[in-house]
């Protein structure tokens, strides 16, 4: 019985609107209240009534006649009750005037009602055109439109509380949509500068007559360098674009994994003249995707090594700490400068452009290690001094810490 | 005519000098903004190719600069930033033209020889002074219906000075704009192309039809009027 009643409940609300629903709603409130009111007077008059007709007609006996003027019923030849039973005849007249009321409230009752819903439609319509106006500007909003605001004059009700979140939401999404869109021009950008350098080694080559086989050979190997830039700046925006649900964790133990990792850098440390060391204090187990969570330790370590000093030098020490494991790699580079320090992780960005081509860089490996440790639930700081070094520290959730929180599926 | 790139992409710069070379352009190659700036102040380019996002000053600034000091370079940005708005701050910056990347090599040099065009004197594709023609196009060269052999540096001083007629050219502006950084030249190597280019028009010191010496200042080619 209940479940019809949700469920017819559930169909009226689909396709009554708001305004329908909340008339339905006083009008079934008005006649509700409207009833239990007719029923309150009704048992009231019941039970009060006879001890006043009691109280004015039993001493006398008289007043018959004075009686049937009050109650409104015909003479005395059309109700025959009372004239054959005369001691009953109280009994008689209360009846009468109970349902004569009975019949006066309801259909009072039905008039106020009525009166009432009209009235609630009205209302409704009142309360809710703000809403009416917010949808209408609402709908009117675009990807392309996202700066527009909802009004948010007017008292600060329900509604301009509506048009507030409304608002903040389209901010945030604003913001969101201008990263995209920022993001998408710079791979775009990133992109561009090598496939100029394809075509137009191409194109001069091939509309040079005297091009000499050593000629094409310089050529090759520019492309060579254009191709692999290109193939490069593609995996990273794929691995930026990666989401959580695409990464596969395993049981990692961290020692052995940075062993590895700092096995690989040494070759690129021995080029740069930096000596790297690993520091495991403690072991600890995080669950994490290890090629990516490599990919992210390793971005941080190249980068400590080809910003550093020759004789320099990077280390790598692992702590446990509140909830997890904190990964530290120190370096006695450069040092990143205090106003670029907020935007070392942002995709494309670079404290030198020219420095970075130099080193190789294409200002997307702090951002892809950043985007991975976030994948894996922790989060990336960093520590710097101009002209002393660096300190980056990723901070990840043990495996048994993350199994408490969310069991994996 | 002479170029100067101005580009940080090593490997895209050498190769447009390449090519802009073997079309009988004289070309410098800038690796930086500041470098950038500083030979366009130092050497008299006919135009330069402007890349905007360059290490150590910003290609923007490069051209408010270079238009400021040299009001009659031509420039064109070869940028990778293709939104309008960048388009609109270049060319209002005082870019004359603006091409993104990548680009097709033939759509670059067609847009620099248009440039150069603008100059109000040699509005034509072809250049023409008295019986002589010029295709910088082609780069072919013809007196009269004969067609002439020319080098590239006799054909890059033929042009300049085709540019320019009845004007007289100075032999440090003819080496200003028909070679580049890299060949320290002296006047002499100008009088000996000049020689050779006379030789070949068929024209005489003495009593010229073509390249008049003024001397002790330089050259002037006489107009057919």
């Amino acid at each position: 019985m209940k479940h019809i009643l949700s469920d017819w409940q559930h169909r009226l609300a689909k396709s009554l609107t708001l305004r329908w629903r909340l008339t339905l709603w006083m009008a079934g409130l008005l006649l509700a209240l409207g009833l239990g009111l007719v029923l309150f007077i009704n048992s009231m008059t019941a039970t009060q009534i006879p001890q006043v007709l009691r109280v004015d007609l039993q001493p006398t006996q008289q007043p018959f006649s004075n009686l049937s003027t009050v109650v409104p019923t015909p003479s005395l030849e059309t109700s025959p009750l009372s004239i054959e039973i005369p001691e009953s005849q109280t009994t008689g007249v209360q009846e009468i005037v109970i349902r004569q009321v009975r019949l006066i409230s309801l259909i009072g009752i039905g008039l106020f009602a009525l009166a009432g819903a009209v009235g609630a439609y009205w209302i409704a319509k009142q309360s809710l055109r703000p809403v009416r106006h917010l949808s209408r500007l609402a709908q009117k909003i675009q990807a392309q439109t996202l700066d527009q605001r909802l009004p948010t004059e007017g008292p600060p009700d329900e509604v301009k509380e509506l048009a507030d979140a409304f608002n903040e939401m389209l901010a945030r999404l604003e913001r969101a949509f201008e990263q995209q869109n920022r993001f998408v021009a710079d791979a775009a950008h990133e992109l561009r500068t090598p496939l100029a350098t394809l075509r137009t080694n191409l194109e001069v080559i091939q509309r040079d007559p005297d091009a000499t086989l050593s000629d094409y050979k310089e050529v090759s190997g520019v492309l060579e360098r254009a191709l692999t830039r290109l193939e490069k700046l593609v995996e990273g925006l794929l691995l930026l674009a990666k989401g959580e649900r695409e990464i596969q964790t395993e049981p990692v133990e961290m020692g052995v994994l940075l062993s590895e990792i700092v096995q690989e850098a040494k070759i690129l440390a021995q080029a740069y003249q930096v000596e790297i060391s690993l520091d495991i204090s403690e072991s600890a187990t995080v669950l994490a995707d290890a090629p990516l969570l490599a990919r992210a330790i390793s971005n941080l370590l190249e980068n400590g090594i080809r910003y550093n000093r020759p004789g320099g030098f990077v280390n790598v020490t692992v702590q446990r700490a509140l909830n997890g494991v904190e990964i530290h790699v120190q370096d006695t580079g450069i040092g990143i400068p205090l106003d670029t320090q907020p935007h070392i992780f942002e995709r494309f960005y670079r404290v030198d452009r020219s420095r970075t081509r130099e080193q190789g860089g294409y200002g997307l490996g702090l951002s892809i290690a950043a985007h991975i440790v976030h994948l894996h639930g922790g989060h990336i700081q960093l520590k710097s001094t101009p002209g002393a070094g660096s300190i980056f520290t990723i901070c990840l959730p043990t495996a048994e810490n993350q199994a408490s929180e969310e069991p994996q599926t | 005519m002479r170029i100067l790139i101005v580009e940080d992409e090593l490997d895209l710069a050498n190769a447009l000098a390449r090519g802009l070379r073997q079309k009988g352009y004289a070309v410098d190659i800038a690796v930086n903004g500041e470098e950038g700036w500083e030979l366009g102040q130092i050497n008299e380019y006919d135009l330069a190719i402007l890349d905007l996002n360059l290490p150590k000053l910003d290609g923007m600034e490069v051209c408010k600069r270079l238009r400021s000091s040299k009001p009659k370079m031509l420039i064109l940005m070869l940028t990778a930033r293709s939104r309008l708005e960048d388009k609109i701050i270049g060319l209002d910056l005082g870019a004359d033209d603006y091409l993104v990347k990548p680009f097709h090599f033939d759509e670059l040099t067609a847009r620099i020889r248009a440039l150069l065009r603008r100059d109000l004197r040699a509005r034509e594709p072809i250049l023409q002074v008295g019986d002589l023609k010029v295709d910088p196009a082609s780069r072919a060269a013809w007196k009269g219906k004969r067609r002439l052999e020319l080098t590239a540096k006799e054909f890059a001083i033929l042009e300049y000075l085709m540019r320019h007629p009845g004007e007289v050219v100075s032999q440090e502006k003819l080496i200003e704009h028909v070679w580049n950084e890299e060949v320290n030249l002296f006047t002499a190597s100008v009088r000996v192309h000049i020689h050779s280019l006379r030789r070949k028009l068929g024209d005489s010191v003495d009593c010229p039809r073509y390249i008049e010496t003024i001397v002790g200042i330089g050259y002037r080619l006489i107009g057919s009027e």
